[in-house]
């Protein structure tokens, strides 16, 4: 018995893969828009899953005070009215605001302190880590000299540390763009290997 | 001279296409042929490994699934095996998705392949929330009220199920699994979970997404992690939760070659092309 759903799979993969190994073609514009079409379809399921879960049905249930940020929620849509634009910005703002509240509030121990700590670097003992942690040490530092005296101090002993700390940047940069790429190869072998199973090729 | 300069110019500039070609070939040949290549466990992987191992029977585990499908492919597999090695250990899963739509048909995805489904009964041991709009507002309120997601992804109210009924807060949580690609949710759950009520915290992350965590797992704060399909491999190999991870490993590191090459390829290319305008 064939399933359709591991056709459908393979089919889909390989009209997308047809952009990479030939070119673009109406066969790639097509699960092109139809994958945009489902994320759309989903994400709008969703929303509204979300409005019932957490709007309609506790204000149903008698939590009266929802129906607040229900009101909040839809003034957003006030954008689309000249008179009510400004008042679009309340909810906006509202938003903003709490957002960057929570944020804050937990970013300071979490995002600078444990960070700051952490660089703190214990040198001497074993010789590897030592000299691991000095390399972390002065990239730290020198990637910092990087941003502090890109602008204004760029000449002298400190522009020689703001040229080591943007190699070491750069140095990162490239990591990273690395990564990516081990990352999209790890995407194509699940891909492969999602249809050689499917044919049997593999277990 | 000439010549050999010609050559190196136009395997510099060579077509993408064929790069592509050759490169699916080679991992299609490897995962037929697999050679099998040595496997290094590394700690990040190890830590991970024992954070599970060591946690109590019936333990609540909170699986934050923050990636999109297209990532899946990478970090599913690792989600499996970790989700098999839960099961077998009798702990209770709960999963919920603060930052992508898609986050409880993934988590649907979790239960069928790694036996939940078939093992376990859906309120009693396992959960899925679904999605949770809100980004980091949602991770906030879910440490402090859990209780405020009234229902769960199939639209049954949590005081329903016994699982989910009796917790309140983020203390009510023994540890956090999040699997993310590229979001910001690890940090989120740092902020309002780890760092205020002391929670473990400990991630699947996409190769592509290892750098910007590795800071919190250099911190502490971040217990341990496996790092994309070979951080899988590693985790499949530590548990004996074999999944595709590990049989991939090998195409994945002659695919790692190829690349490194055809960058050598480009490189000397735009040397030599380099060399020959400025003479």
């Amino acid at each position: 018995m064939i399933d359709i759903w591991l056709v459908l799979g393979i089919v889909a993969t390989l009209m997308v893969w047809s952009f990479f190994f030939y070119k673009n073609t109406v066969i790639f514009r097509i699960i092109q828009e139809l994958i945009t079409a489902i994320i759309l379809a989903n994400v709008v399921v969703v929303a509204l899953q979300n409005i019932n879960k957490f709007a309609l049905t506790p204000v149903m249930q008698g939590n009266l005070i929802l129906i607040v940020p229900m009101i909040l929620g839809t003034a957003t849509y006030l954008q689309l009215s000249k008179k009510g634009r400004y008042y679009s910005q309340l909810p906006v703002a509202l938003v903003l605001g709490i957002g960057i509240g929570i944020a804050v509030q937990g970013a300071l121990s979490t995002d600078i302190a444990s960070q700051v700590v952490a660089t703190m670097l214990p040198i001497g003992g074993n010789i590897v880590d030592s000299v691991n942690n000095v390399i972390f040490i002065l990239c730290t530092l020198l990637t910092i000299m990087y941003f502090m005296f890109s602008g204004r101090m760029r000449t002298g002993v400190p522009s020689k540390f703001s040229t080591a700390g943007r190699y070491i940047v750069l140095w990162t940069i490239g990591a990273i763009f690395g990564v990516v790429a081990y990352s999209r190869f790890a995407l194509l072998i699940g891909r492969l290997q999602y249809i050689l199973q499917a044919l049997g090729l593999i277990p | 001279m000439s010549k050999n300069t010609g050559i190196w110019v136009k395997l510099g500039k060579l077509d993408r296409r064929i790069i592509y070609w050759v490169m699916a070939i080679v991992t299609i040949v490897i995962l037929i042929h697999p050679v099998g290549l040595p496997l290094v466990v590394t700690q990040p992987t190890i830590k991970f490994y024992n954070t599970i191992k060591t946690m109590p029977k019936g333990s609540v585990v909170l699986m934050e699934i923050s990636t999109t499908a297209y990532a899946w492919d990478e970090l599913g597999p690792s989600a499996y095996a970790v989700g098999k090695m839960l099961l077998a250990q009798g702990d209770k899963l709960i999963t919920v998705g603060v930052q992508v739509p898609e986050a409880a048909l993934l988590a649907q995805l979790v239960f069928e392949k790694s036996g939940w489904t078939q093992k376990a009964t859906y309120g009693v041991d396992y959960v899925n929330l679904g999605y949770i709009g809100g980004g980091e507002t949602g991770v906030f309120n879910l440490a402090r009220n859990f209780q405020f997601v009234n229902k769960d992804a199939y639209n049954k109210p949590l005081s329903d199920l016994p699982l989910t009924r009796d917790i309140k807060d983020a203390n009510d949580i023994q540890l956090i699994i999040d699997v993310h690609s590229a979001s910001s949710a690890d940090i989120w759950y740092l902020r309002h979970w780890v760092t205020p009520y002391n929670s473990k915290f400990i991630e699947v992350v996409a190769s592509a997404t290892i750098n910007a965590m590795a800071q919190y797992y250099a911190s502490g704060q971040v217990i341990g992690y496996l790092g994309g399909a070979k951080g899988g491999a590693e985790f499949e190999y530590t548990s004996g939760y074999l999944g595709n991870n590990i049989k991939a490993l090998d195409a994945q590191s002659f695919l790692h070659f190829f690349f490194l090459g055809f960058v050598a390829l480009a490189n000397i290319g735009l040397l030599v092309e380099w060399r020959r305008t400025r003479q």
